[in-house]
């Protein structure tokens, strides 16, 4: 899987998680910009992206998945 | 926009999520809920809080996590009785919430697993049954009350699902989070059962196909002494236990029907003879068992009933059934039998389209209701004129001051009535009682007979006092009675009574429009009042000497029936 790929699905799920629409994630899209993107939907997005690209985070990884591009490098690493 | 309510949680855990996915369930079906989460772990002070506002949430859920609960049960001074002393601490606090809330409390999810093989006085066993003997304080402080306080049951959900679709290790240790989502939803929807019985209009009428479905096998074919019903025999047994279920549903006020495609009296052989046959003539309301198409009959036994179509629930086994009827009226909600048929017990049971929150003498009786409308028309057809026919009918009225006995009622009629409506505020039962304790409110009962049988109480009125004037703040009636002259009954006898209590000389009425009450639209015209300038356009006031109706002298006032 490409990174483009990888960030295009993430979007997707992150999307459907916080319930926004996914053309409002721009690519640096973190939670400091999004309002929906709390500490209790935060639990929804990791949920959804381990469910989606069947990993799991670790869980110090937990707490710096703050960002769209963030999430992705994290991905990567687990999926690569 | 639709109803708003609001949802104050009170918790110790992490129970957004359970908020969030309720407001999501309540957006489906039309509802906004606000919800408002206290603080961790404060649960005595945010329930006294909210004893001593004025303005009390809609819904209150109550919600508490044994981990975290009393001290915590990992601590080292951990001990049953002082968790069973603090958990009813808290009910007695809980019941002071005023009655305008809707207070549900979840149960506690039992320990999955025991620490020891279960053996008596084990000094850890408190903690494994903790969960258990807290819920059955819990269920008992709940049965109760039944008409302000509902349990959430967290501990079915959790036996339904098992423990890795209930227990989310991992962030129950992080964030204090401690549920998955398939148990968060579990949990949502059982909220929003309470929420749906209580703000949404319910479902009226069960109506069923029979070959195949009431039993089975066709009659017609196979002769009725060789349906499969028998308790004692596969598949006989599913559809015998089918049928308990639709007799339980009858019990709790629902309108049984039938609708077949079949010879009439081969279904009445059936269901007035068969031995193991449940549902028997005595239960069912109405019926249509011929070869018409079944868009037709359910139209029809709408209008018999005088009931709209989206209080029905249609159940057949045939697909090309299910789907015209999905398809002419979306919404009548549809159950088709299903193909495995050891699966077909429990359908009805576990369906929430059939919930209530309690069964009151009228839903007992009202199968009897509709029955008696079958007299009546008979005895229509022989009349020319409405008014020759009224008079045959012999009424009878008793026209009470609401009690506190009679409020589970008044609060369904409030629910339930949609056509003779004239504001269609729909008044839970807390509601209610608050108002039965207002001085500048009095609220009058229609109970009504005529020589067909009883109608049972089938009108309300409530009227609040404002200076000089009165208002006609709800003003209703069942619609089998509609169309004899009876709210007439209810209205005058009301004011004449008003009229020894209370000094006035002006009425202020409205009618608040909606999908369903065209019928009365006229009504405060009829009775002479005359409309006013107002926002909506639909308030109306009448002097006193200027009502244009009377007690009509064909109904017989009465003391009692």
């Amino acid at each position: 899987m490409t990174k483009d790929e990888i960030k295009g699905r993430a979007r997707a799920v992150l999307a459907k998680a916080l319930k926004v629409d996914p053309q409002t994630i721009s690519d640096g899209a973190s939670q400091m910009d999004l309002s929906e993107w709390d500490s209790v939907r935060h639990m929804n997005v990791v949920i959804a992206l381990e469910n989606d690209f069947g990993i799991e985070f670790e869980d110090a990884e937990l707490a710096t998945l703050t960002s769209l591009s963030l999430l992705v490098a994290a991905i990567e690493k687990h999926t690569g | 926009m639709g109803t708003e309510l609001t949802m104050q949680f009170i918790r110790n855990y992490t129970a957004e999520p359970i908020g969030m996915a309720v407001q999501e369930a309540a957006k489906q079906v039309g509802l906004t809920v606000k919800a408002h989460f206290g603080a961790y772990d404060n649960l005595g002070a945010e329930i006294a809080t909210l004893s001593s506002r004025q303005e009390t949430p809609t819904v209150v859920v109550v919600t508490i996590d044994l981990d975290y609960f009393s001290g915590g049960i990992f601590s080292p001074k951990w001990q049953l009785s002082g968790v069973i002393d603090d958990f009813k601490a808290l009910l007695a606090a809980i019941d002071a919430i005023p009655a305008t809330s809707l207070v549900l409390i979840s149960t506690f999810v039992p320990a999955f697993r025991t620490a020891m093989p279960w053996s008596p006085g084990h000094p850890i066993l408190g903690r494994d049954s903790a969960a258990f003997e807290l819920n059955t304080i819990l269920r008992d402080f709940v049965a109760q009350r039944p008409s302000r306080r509902g349990l959430i049951d967290f501990e079915r959900i959790a036996a339904r699902l098992g423990e890795s679709a209930t227990l989310d290790k991992r962030f129950g240790l992080m964030t204090k989070a401690p549920f998955k989502q398939e148990f968060i939803g579990a949990a949502a929807e059982e909220i929003m059962r309470h929420v749906r019985c209580q703000f949404l209009p319910p479902k009226k009428v069960l109506v069923l196909d029979c070959d195949n479905t009431l039993w089975g096998g066709v009659a017609g074919e196979c002769g009725p002494e060789k349906i499969q019903l028998d308790p004692y025999d596969y598949p006989g047994i599913a559809y015998y236990r089918f049928q308990s279920e639709v007799v339980a549903i009858a019990e709790k006020g629902f309108l049984v029907c039938l609708c077949s495609k079949n010879d009439e009296p081969l279904v009445w052989q059936i269901v007035d003879h068969h031995p193991h046959c449940l549902l028997r003539r005595d239960k069912i309301a109405g019926y249509r068992i011929n070869w018409a198409d079944k868009a037709t009959n359910m139209k029809e036994l709408a209008l018999e009933l005088n009931l709209s179509l989206d209080s029905m629930v249609f159940v057949d086994d045939d697909a090309a059934e299910c789907e015209l009827i999905r398809s002419q009226f979306p919404e009548v909600s549809v159950i088709q039998v299903p193909a495995k048929i050891y699966e077909y017990p429990g359908v009805l049971k576990t369906s929430t389209l059939f919930d209530k929150l309690s069964v009151n003498k009228e839903d007992k009786e009202r199968v009897h209701y509709y029955q008696a409308e079958t007299g009546r028309r008979e005895l229509l057809k022989r009349h020319v004129d409405a008014e020759s026919f009224l008079r045959d009918l012999e009424m009878k009225a008793v026209i009470r001051g609401v009690e506190k006995g009679d409020i589970p009622r008044a609060a369904q009629l409030c629910q339930r009535t949609n056509q003779f409506n004239l504001t269609s505020k729909r008044y839970t039962e807390a509601e209610l009682a608050l108002l039965l304790e207002n001085p500048e409110v009095k609220m009058f009962l229609l109970q009504a007979e005529d020589r067909f049988g009883a109608n049972g109480d089938s009108g309300l009125i409530i009227l609040r006092r404002s200076g000089q004037e009165v208002e006609v703040d709800t003003f209703l009636t069942s619609c089998r009675i509609i169309g004899r002259l009876l709210d007439r009954a209810l209205f005058c006898e009301s004011l004449r009574r008003l009229g020894k209590a209370w000094s006035f000389k002006e009425l202020r009425a409205s009618f608040k429009p909606t999908p369903r009450n065209g019928i009365v639209s006229g009504l405060w015209r009829d009775y002479g009042f005359s409309r006013i300038s107002s926002d909506d356009g639909e308030t109306y006031s009448c002097l006193l000497t200027e009502l244009k109706i009377s007690f009509p002298e064909i109904i017989q006032l009465a003391e009692h029936l």
